[in-house]
This record gives C-alpha cells, structure tokens and sequence, in this order.
C-alpha cells in the first residue's frame, strides 16, 4: 500500500491542503507540532475512523470551530489498484458521516455505511496492526526515560520481540489470565468460586439439619396426632360412662320419686334420715352455732371463688408460654436472658423517667410560680418602702411647716419687745450726751442751738417709741396664744406622723418577711430541679446503656418479635396477680379458721376446709329434707308435689328410654355405681393427663423448633448457588482454555516469531551503527545486544540515541515480518532529531535505500536533512522534499 | 339448590420471603405482596365472591412474624361473607408451630390440616376437598382423589406437581388421570408460579392460578388469579391481573450506541415501549448484548446508576462483546493473532453449541486479557 495524494478540505484548523506523496521516500518539513499531528491522524482517521489507539473518540478534537464538517480524501494505491477514499465526517451524528471508496483502475466505487472502517474493508488489516506496522513514533517509553531507563526500554523492546506490541507483555497478559484464578484476591473468579461453594457447603448443612430438625418435628407431631386420637378415644369412652352414670343417677331419681309416691314410708324413711341428720349436725356443734357456721361458709366460698380464678390464671399463663415458645430463640440463651433483663430495665427505667419528668414539670411550674411571689414580694417591698419615704417627705414638710409657724410666732413674742427697748435705750443716751454738751457749749449760742435741736428730736423720738411700745405688747400677747396653739398642732403632727412611720415600718417589714420567704422557697424548688434534673440525667444515661447493652445482645441471635415482649409483660402481670391473691387467699384462710373456732378448733385450713364442705352438704340435705317433711305435711302441697313429680318422672322415663337408646338398662347396686363412678373419674383424669401430655409436647415442639429453617427455602437457595456455581465453573473452564491457547501460542511464537524477529532487527542495527552492534535478542526475558566480535554490551552502558537506532530497528523488523503480503508505507515522525550529524547520516543512507522497495514519509517540524546531505554529500534527487511554509 | 358457586382462585403468594436479592427494596416489596393479597380480600368484597380459593404456600415458611400474620387474618376477617379455603403448601406445611394451628382465624376460614380431607357446605351444596402438605415433602395425598357423584358442586384444592403417569415428584403429585376419574368438577392447583391455561380432564376443568405477584426474576410477566364461577361439570373462570409490579428480564443489544447515557437513555425508550406509561413501576434484569464499537467500554454501575433515577428496581448484566473483526485479528503474525487463530480454530472444532460458547468465551477473556482487563463474575 502506498500512499499517493491527501487532499485535506477542513480539518482541525487545516483547510484545503493538497500533499503530492511519491512512492519512494519524501521529507515533509516546516510544520507546526499541531498540523504535524493532524496531519498524521487524518491518515489514519481516513482510513479507520477516529477513535485513536488509546480507544478515545477525537472527532471533537478536528472538527472546525465554525461548524463545518470535517472533509477530505485520500489517494493511495494497492495491490497495483489506485484507490480514492473520500470522507465527510458529520458535525453533528456520526450516522450522517459519508465514506465513498473509489477504485479509479477499475473505475468503480461504493458508498459504506458510516461505521465501516474503510482500511479493515480493503486491506483485511485492523487499525492497531495498520498503525504498528505503518507509523513508527518516538516511543513514548524511551521519551521518559531520562537516567534509568534500563529496564522500561528492556522491557519494551521484549515486549515487542515476543509479542509484537510494545504494551503487552507475554507477562502482563499471562498474568491477567491467571488473575482469574489467584485465590488471594477477592474479586477473582476463583476467589467468589471459593466463597460461593462454601456458602453451598453451609447451606446444605443447613438443609441437612433443617431436614432432620423436621424429621423430629414430624415425629413428634405424630406424637401429638397420637395423644389427639387417645384424648378423642378416652373422651368418647368417658361421655359413654357419663351417660350411664347420667341413666344410673336418673334410674335412682325415679327410684326415689317411687318411693316418695308412697307416703307413709316416705314419711318414715324422711324423717328418720332427718334426724340422723340432726344428730350429726349437733355432734358436729353446727346446730348451736348455725350463724358462726353460715358467715364460715361465705368466707369458704369466697375462698373456692378465688382458687377458681387462680386456676384459671394459672392455664392462661401455660397457654401463653406456649405461645411465647414461639418467640423464643434458642440461639443464644444467656444473650437472650440479658436482653430479657435488660427490657425490664428498659421499661422500669423508662417508667421512673418519665415519673421524674413530671415531677420535674410540676416542680417547674411551683418554681415559676415561687418566682412570681418573690416579684411580686419585691414589689410590694419597694412600694412599701416608696410610701415610707414619699410619708417622711410629708410628714417633714408639714412639721417643718408647723414648726416655722411656731418659730415665727415664738419670734413675734419673744424679738419684737426687746427691739423696741433698745432704740428707746439709745435715744435716752443721746438725750445725755446732747445735755452734757449743752453745758460744755453753753457759752456758744450756735451750738446750742444745735444741740438744743438734736435734744428736742431725741425726746421726741423717746416719747414716740413709748407709744409704740403699747401697741408691740398687744401684739405680743396674741402672738403667744398663737405659738401656744402651733406647739400643740406641731406635737400631735409629729406624734400622727411617728404613727404613720410605724404604720408603714410594720408594711415593710411584713412585706421584706414575705420575700425572704418567697425567695427561700425559690431556691429550695431551686435545689430540688437540680437534683431532679440529675436524677433525670441519670436515667436517661442509664436507659441509654440499657438499651445498648440489649442491642448489642439482640445482635447475637435472629431478631425479636415485639410480641415476645409484650407476651412476657403480660405473663409477669398474670404472675403478679396470682401472687397477691395467693397471700389474699392465706389471708382468708386464716380468717375462716378463726371464724369457726367456735365449733371447733381447727390447726390446717385443709381439715377446716373439709369439715365445712361435709357439714354444707349435711345441711343441704337436711334442708330439703325439712321441705319435704314440710309438703308431705300439707295435703295440698303434698298433691301438688305428686303431680309434679309424676311429671318429672315420665321426662325421666323418656330421657332414660333415649339415652340407653331404648336397650334395657339394669340399674346397678350402690356398689357397681361407684365403681362406675370411679371409672368416670379415672377416665376424666386420664383425659386432663393427655390433654397435659398434649400441651407439654406442643409447647416444647414450639420452643424448641422455633427457629427451625424453611427446608423449601433452603433447597431454593442452594438451587439458586447450584446454577451460579455452574455458571463460574464453565467461565473458569473457558478460561483455562484461553490460558491453554495462549501457552501454545506463546511456544509457537517464542519459536518462529521471535527469532526472525531477533534476524531482521540484528541486521537493520548493525547496518545503522556501521557494525558497531552485531546482534540482538532475548534471553531468559531479558535483551542481549552484542558487539561486532559477539561480546555481550551491558545495556545500561549504551546511550539513548543508540536505544533509538535499536528502537527503530525493532520497530521496522517487526513491521516487516508481522507485514506479511501487505507492503505498508513506513511514517516517521521527527525521525533525525534524536541523532547526532553522524547517526543521523547513516539513517538517511539506509532509508533512502530502504525507499527503494517501501514508501517512507517523514513528517518534521525543521528540515535537519540539508546539512546532514551536504556534509555527508548523500544524494537527495529521490527524496520528495516538501516545505509546508511555502 | 345452588347449582353455581363464584369462586376466587390463587396461589404460592410466599408472604413473609425474604426477597434479599432487592437489597433496600426488599422491605417495600414485603408490603407490597402482602398488599396484594388486601387487594384480593377486597375484590372479593367487592364482586361478591362467595369462596376464596388458596392453594398452598401463602406464606414463604412457617415462621412469619406477628404483625404480618395478625394483618392475614385480619383480612380475612374483614370478608365475613366470603369462605377462606386454605391448604398448606411445602413452604408453610402443616405442623403445631404453624401459622394455621392457631385459633384464633375468623370463622369464615376454613383450613385443611390433613393430606386429605373434605369440608361439606350443605347451603350452598358445595364440597370442598384439600390437599395439604405435612412435611416439606410429600409422596402422594395418601388417599383417592374422588368424591360421590351427587348433586353437588365439588371442588379440590391441590397444592402439588401436576405429571405424567410414569413421572414422579416429591411435591404431592398427581397425575391428570386421577383428576379425570376424580369426579372434581374444579381442581385449583398451586405450587407452579405460572398460570396454566384452563384445561379438561373429562368433566373436571383444572389449572394453576400462579402466585398474584411475582418474586424473582424467574417469576416474570403478568401475574394474578383466577375468577367465575364453577358448575357442576363446567366453569366459567377468567384470569385476572393482580401483581403490584412485574419482574423483567430483557435483553438489550446495545450494537452501534457509544455511550453510556446513550444506553440508559435507549433502554427507557425501549421498556417504555414495551411496558407502556407504567414501564418505570417494573422490576428489571437487563442483559446487555450485541457488539460495542472500538473505543468504548459500557459501564454497567454508570449505566444502573443512570437507570435507577428513573426505574423502580434494575440490575444490569454486561454480555456484550467488542466489535472486533476476529478473522482480521487471527491474520497477524503476533503473540494476539496466533492466540485468535488458534482459538478459531477450537472453536470450529467443537462438537455441540455448549462447548462452542465455552471456547468463545475463553477467545473473548484472552483478548480482554491482551486488553489488560480481566472479566470477573458479575451477577
């Protein structure tokens, strides 16, 4: 196959790029690293689609940004046939993607469908193998290597001498068969396998043991349908012996009715057993105390009125353990008793809880409430106290009041007449002191006149202030009335204030009581919630472990019903009440014993017991006999009571004739009716006993086979695993078959491939190093590279661009060999730029010899080749150099 | 005299099963089942039947927890009118510890505790016959299946495996001639989960009703009872739907779709199609098949991740292989190519399909292998 033109319309960011390809070898260069890809993979998107060899779909990565598809052709030819592909990748659905192969030697061409891979249609040849044999890269392996490379690039070129593929080791593969089949891991096959027949091997112990466990089941169900049929046998043997001894007491009746047709010996027969009765009545002291015997027996049949209920309780009780034996797993008894413990717990705890929490409320509302006092305490304290002060502002107020009134009026009093005194006292003085210089100046005229004129105004002033002063002193005297008066109002103020004082004093005082209790009571309830809230803290905690420890224990076995529980609180209740009634019961025993001292002294209840049972039967009989001495005794009566028992009797005789079932019937002796009676008894006890016997086996069949599995079920889950286990065996038979194949053709081509491979790569070598390296190839796993005199090189010493030429080597020898018939075109990518000038030169040698017979395209981003030619003086005239900067 | 009795027929509802296969829908579908035999209860109420036939293995075992047994019997006692005729299955067998040896059922039940026995019902000149397993296992009835030809309608509850003269079973069988000579003018039978057409032996008309609602996978399609009426020597009964929803199994080719939401997606439609509106009700077991195209590998947790938002329950089974072209594989010359070749070549060596497939397999687990994957079990 050769590629001949690609005719890029848009791609990625390409659009219309037309290449011209020679058959031989071309160079094309000048590329950016995006278009040098692109164009690559539109070579191999042509012909095999796009997704890529790392199974990623990049259709999204060429499509053009504006929308456009993605379009081109390619012209290549094959097998002497020149071939245009043509391609239209749809934008949107890959269902719309046109595929038109044209054969223009031919001249034909077909449309194939938008899946069909143009290359696997032509050439026979899938994409991996098309793109191994066609494109040989950098590989990406030895890009990363850097100092260590040893064993990755050992590996690899391994890889691709055994397997063709540098991916895949004969080791990798091997190991994912034999993965199926490591029973360490636990998602392998033979891991779930493992785990899948021991779940079988459980199941059928289960079923064994379910199979037996029901085998026992059936038998003592047998056991159970055998004592059904016994009770039923013995029950129909006992209604039998119940109907004779029905006929027996209804032939005595009608015996007796005979005879009390007859009169006189009635009469006799009556009255002599009526004293007989007496007699012992009177022995027994029940005659003389008939009362104290009467209230003995109400007590006695209150007594038998409890045992019945005692009784009764106590078959209940059997009959619900019974069914709790069906809750009741057997698994874990101790686990199961921890949860029975631990439940009580629960529901005590739980009780005493939610008891604390109402006291808690209730506490909760008293403290609300005590806190309400204290406000309310408080606030009557500070009105108290706001009406103290608010009293003492009025009462100092009105006292200052009356106070200044009595201190103006004490003023008025006492001031005024001093102050008159004293301008009259001066004006006197002056008076003296002007007489006295009258005499000094009494040769000077002018002062005497002066002076003469200041004595007259001093005796005026004088004889003035004497006439006021009267007035003052009238004054004075109304003035001390007043003061008097004030003194008295000023007193009872202040006394009516001091009692007011007291009066709110004892306010305030009564009112700072009332909060100083009202705040004792608040921190009293105060106290009392925190303990209570401890207390709750407490239970809670403690229900809280309760409830773990049970949890923790129910794990121990299959789960619990609800009724498990409820069945046993209704047991304890039953327990509980058959106890209190039981001390009720000695209770009354002891009184009845006490109550009949009088007749006798009795030590036990049971001899008390049975003297009043014989002596109420003595005096019920001794009472009909009294009626009938009585009728018997009256004419009229006695008729009426023949006529009703003629009556009785013929229903007696009818009755007698349908149970015996018209058989004649021999009345027995009192002898052969007791014993008839006594078989009665003995057939009733044999059928309580079955019925026992009945009980007790059911009961312990329900506990015991309580958990017992479902066999049914069972059988349907190892069926189930049956057909999954098959269904892993064959899948594991299939794969030893593929592991088996693959060993076989892991021999075939460690046997032919491998060597070939080894040939052709040795040469290709030895040819790009001059001979540098003769030989190459694998030993125990391992690559052996050898030198021109056939010494191992050690490998780790040989550099990275000789990795490459070996690389290289390997690539192309496999291409070659692996190629077959088909002469696929050899793409390389940036081949020169990983050798020096040197390795470089004898690499475009060997190509462009190599072109020769193959296609070679080599894609570049620079043209290395100039220079490498023009030193090494390599002729180019074959190559088809293309520049994609033009 | 009666000369015509309206009947409801069903079977095998196993209340009380696990059903652990559901995981977290277990418990729900618990309710549900037990919910269908309340809608039963209530079509008998509703359309007067006057005898509601069960035949065997109403509940899954004979250990079945209080409240669903105490909802049972409230059921029943809630259709006063209606006769309950019960016969124990292998499943929930008669035995003292069983469910049906309480007393405390209303009296309108009727439950046959023997291999087999016969219960009269004068005012509606009905005799019903029961046959009632009393182990897991049971050879035969352990009596002659005939009743006395009379006037009266008579019918037999039979849980049990329908054979062949020469066949044998350990679950009660009876053969269709012993029901042809056995004088029944109706024979209910139970134990098969699927519904049987009505057949005729003679004048006795006999068929499995079926369980009303599916509980496994192995139970699918519609499921429900028999209703009508019986006469003496014909019937006039009726299949009638009852499941709550329907177990599926579908196989879905998955050839061309490249993703996985594309499958997700692809699948609704297709069940949507195929189930109507109510499609999302259904329970599902999906078998992925066909080829998947080069460069995608179906996920089958991505795609029952994708499938539950929209579906009740689903579980999804990857069976498809990658479209690869094994005679162009098989043509190269590497370890792959040889390892194709070879297989090839076993492959058409093989003498029967079972073996083929088997080497089919082993060809797809080795390339998977050279693909470094590994295939584990999935189911």
């Amino acid at each position: 196959m050769k590629i001949k033109e690609l005719h890029i319309e848009r791609f990625g960011n390409i659009k219309d790029l037309d290449l011209t390809i020679s058959d031989s070898m071309n160079f094309l260069y000048g590329f950016n690293e995006a278009d040098k890809t692109a164009v690559v993979d539109f070579i191999i998107i042509m012909l095999y689609g796009t997704v890529n060899r790392y199974r990623e779909d990049i259709r999204e990565k060429y499509l053009p940004d504006d929308g456009a598809d993605m379009c081109g052709s390619l012209v290549f030819e094959y097998k002497d046939e020149e071939f245009v592909l043509e391609r239209i990748f749809d934008s949107g659905r890959h269902k719309k993607d046109k595929i038109k192969l044209i054969n223009k030697t031919a001249d034909t061409s077909e449309e194939l469908a938008f899946n069909v891979k143009p290359g696997e249609h032509l050439f026979k040849v899938n994409k991996d193998i098309f793109w191994r044999n066609a494109y040989i890269n950098e590989s990406a392996g030895l890009s990363m290597m850097q100092t260590s490379h040893t064993e990755i690039m050992s590996s690899m070129l391994s890889n691709l001498i055994t397997t063709a593929s540098e991916k895949t080791s004969v080791s990798d593969v091997a190991g994912k068969l034999n993965k199926y089949f490591d029973s360490n891991d636990e998602s392998s096959m033979a891991f779930i396998l493992a785990e899948k027949k021991e779940q079988l091997d459980n199941l059928k112990d289960e079923l064994r043991t379910a199979s037996e466990t029901e085998k026992s089941k059936l038998k003592l169900q047998n056991d159970c349908n055998k004592l059904q049929s016994e009770f039923q046998a013995e029950t129909s043997k006992h209604q039998i012996i119940k109907t004779n001894l029905e006929i027996q007491d209804m032939l005595f009746e009608l015996d007796s009715l005979h005879s009390q047709m007859n009169n006189e010996q009635n009469l006799v027969s009556t009255s002599d057993r009526y004293n007989e009765l007496n007699a012992i009545l009177k022995k027994n002291r029940i005659n003389d105390n008939r009362k104290v015997f009467h209230k003995t027996v109400e007590k006695y049949n209150k007594i038998c009125e409890f045992r019945k209920q005692q009784d009764a309780d106590n078959q209940k009780i059997k009959n619900m353990q019974v069914e709790l034996g069906k809750y009741t797993p057997n698994d874990n008894p101790a686990a199961l008793q921890n949860v029975i413990d631990n439940q009580k717990l629960i529901e005590q705890t739980s009780d005493t809880l939610s008891s604390l929490k109402i006291q808690y409320k209730e506490k909760q509302d008293e403290e609300a409430k005590a806190k309400e006092l204290v406000s309310q305490a408080r606030f009557e304290l500070e009105t108290a106290e706001l009406d103290l002060t608010r009293h003492e502002e009025i009462s100092n107020n009105k006292i200052d009041l009356a106070e200044d009134r009595m201190h103006n009026s004490s003023q008025m009093v006492d001031m005024e007449p001093v102050k008159k005194s004293k301008n009259l006292v001066l004006a006197c003085v002056i008076l003296i002191i002007l007489a006295l210089a009258l005499i000094i100046f009494i040769t000077n005229i002018v002062m005497v006149v002066i002076i003469s004129l200041g004595m007259l105004s001093c005796m005026y002033a004088i004889f003035s202030k004497i006439g006021k002063e009267k007035t003052v002193k009238k004054y004075g005297r109304v003035n001390e009335t007043e003061l008097f008066s004030s003194q008295i109002a000023l007193r009872n103020l202040k006394n009516q204030c001091n009692e007011e004082r007291e009066k709110y004093l004892r306010k305030i005082s009564s009112a700072k009581k009332q909060l100083e209790e009202a705040k004792n009571q608040s921190s009293l309830l105060k106290s009392q919630l925190d303990s209570l809230s401890d207390e709750i803290k407490e239970a809670e905690k403690n229900l809280e472990e309760y409830m773990n420890s049970k949890e923790k224990s129910e794990k121990k076995f299959s789960s619990l019903d609800p009724k498990f529980f409820s069945l046993r609180n209704e047991i304890s209740e039953i327990e509980q009440k058959i106890s209190i009634r039981d001390s009720q019961i000695k209770d009354m025993e002891a009184d009845v014993i006490s109550s009949i001292s009088p007749i006798q002294d009795f030590s036990d209840y049971n001899e008390a017991e049975k003297f009043i049972a014989e002596n109420i039967e003595l005096l019920e009989e001794e009472e009909k006999l009294s009626n009938t001495l009585y009728i018997i005794g009256d004419k009229e009566k006695r008729n009426a009571v023949k006529a009703e028992n003629q009556n009785r009797m013929r229903i007696l005789t009818e009755k007698v004739k349908k149970a015996s079932k018209d058989k004649k019937i021999l009345k027995l002796s009192q002898e052969e009716y007791s014993q008839l009676k006594q078989l009665s008894i003995d057939s009733f006890e044999k059928i309580s006993s079955i019925q026992d016997q009945y009980i007790s086996t059911i009961t312990s069949m329900k506990i015991q086979y309580n958990d017992s599995k479902c066999v049914a079920n069972l059988e349907k889950k190892i069926a189930i695993l049956e057909s999954e286990i098959e269904a892993l065996e064959i899948k594991m038979r299939s794969v030893k078959i593929a592991i088996d194949t693959y060993n076989d053709s892991l021999y075939e081509i460690r046997e032919k491939y491998a060597p070939s491979v080894a040939r052709r790569t040795s040469e290709i070598l030895a040819e790009l190093t001059k001979g540098k390296y003769s030989s190459i190839s694998i030993k125990g796993g391992r690559i052996v590279v050898k030198d021109k005199t056939g010494n191992p090189v050690n490998f780790e010493t040989i550099s990275k661009s000789t990795c490459d030429q070996i690389y290289f080597s390997l690539r192309l020898a496999v291409s070659e060999i692996t190629a077959q018939k088909m002469n696929y075109p050899v793409i390389l990518d940036d081949i020169f730029i990983r050798f020096n000038e040197q390795k470089a030169a004898q690499l475009l040698k060997f190509l462009i010899k190599y072109s020769e017979n193959s296609q070679i395209i080599i894609f570049s981003n620079q043209n290395q080749i100039s220079s490498i030619v023009s030193q090494e003086q390599i002729p180019i005239e074959n190559i088809n150099m293309i520049s994609m900067n033009q | 005299m009666n000369n015509k009795i309206k009947i409801l027929h069903c079977s095998d509802l196993h209340i009380g099963a696990e059903l652990s296969f559901l995981k977290n829908k277990s418990k729900s579908r618990r309710a549900e089942v037990l919910n269908t035999l309340n809608r039963i209860t209530m079509m008998c109420l509703q359309q007067g039947i006057e005898l509601l036939i069960i035949a065997g293995d109403l509940f899954d075992s004979n250990h079945i927890d209080s409240q669903t047994l105490t909802a049972v019997k409230s059921m029943f006692a809630a259709i006063p009118d209606t006769i309950v005729a019960i016969v124990a299955g292998n499943h929930d067998y008669f035995a003292v510890d069983s469910p049906y040896s309480d007393d405390d059922w209303s009296p309108n039940v009727s439950i046959f505790f023997k291999k087999f026995s016969t219960i009269e019902f004068p005012k509606k000149n009905l005799r019903l016959c029961g046959s009632s397993f009393l182990g897991s296992y049971q050879e035969s009835s352990g009596s002659e299946l005939n009743v006395p030809d009379d006037d009266m309608i008579n019918i037999l509850i039979y849980h049990g495996d329908l054979v062949t003269n020469n066949q044998s079973s350990k679950y009660n069988p009876v053969t269709i001639n012993e029901l042809e000579n056995s004088r029944f003018d109706y024979v209910a039978l139970g134990h098969i989960h699927s519904a049987t057409p009505l057949a005729k032996a003679g004048n006795t008309t006999y068929a499995y009703s079926g369980t009303p609602d599916g509980n496994g996978f192995d139970e699918t399609g519609k499921k429900g009872v028999y209703t009508g009426y019986v006469y003496k020597h014909r019937t006039e009964l009726a299949f009638f739907p009852t499941s709550s929803r329907l177990y599926e199994n579908v196989s879905f080719d998955i050839t061309s779709l490249t993703s996985n939401s594309g499958i997700a997606k692809s699948i609704i439609n297709k069940l949507e199609t195929l189930y109507g509106a109510e499609y999302q009700d259904n329970l599902y077991k999906i078998t992925l098949t066909g080829k998947t195209p080069e460069g995608f590998l179906p996920s089958r947790k991505s795609i029952t991740t994708e499938l539950q938002d929209t579906l009740y329950y689903v579980s999804v089974i990857n069976q498809s292989t990658p479209d690869t072209d094994i005679k162009i594989l098989s043509s190269d010359f590497s370890l792959k190519g040889i390892f194709v070749k070879k297989m090839l070549a076993k492959i058409n060596a093989c003498e029967n399909e079972a073996e083929k497939e088997m080497h089919e397999k082993a060809l797809y687990i080795g390339l998977k292998a050279f693909d470094r994957e590994v295939s584990f079990y999935e189911n």
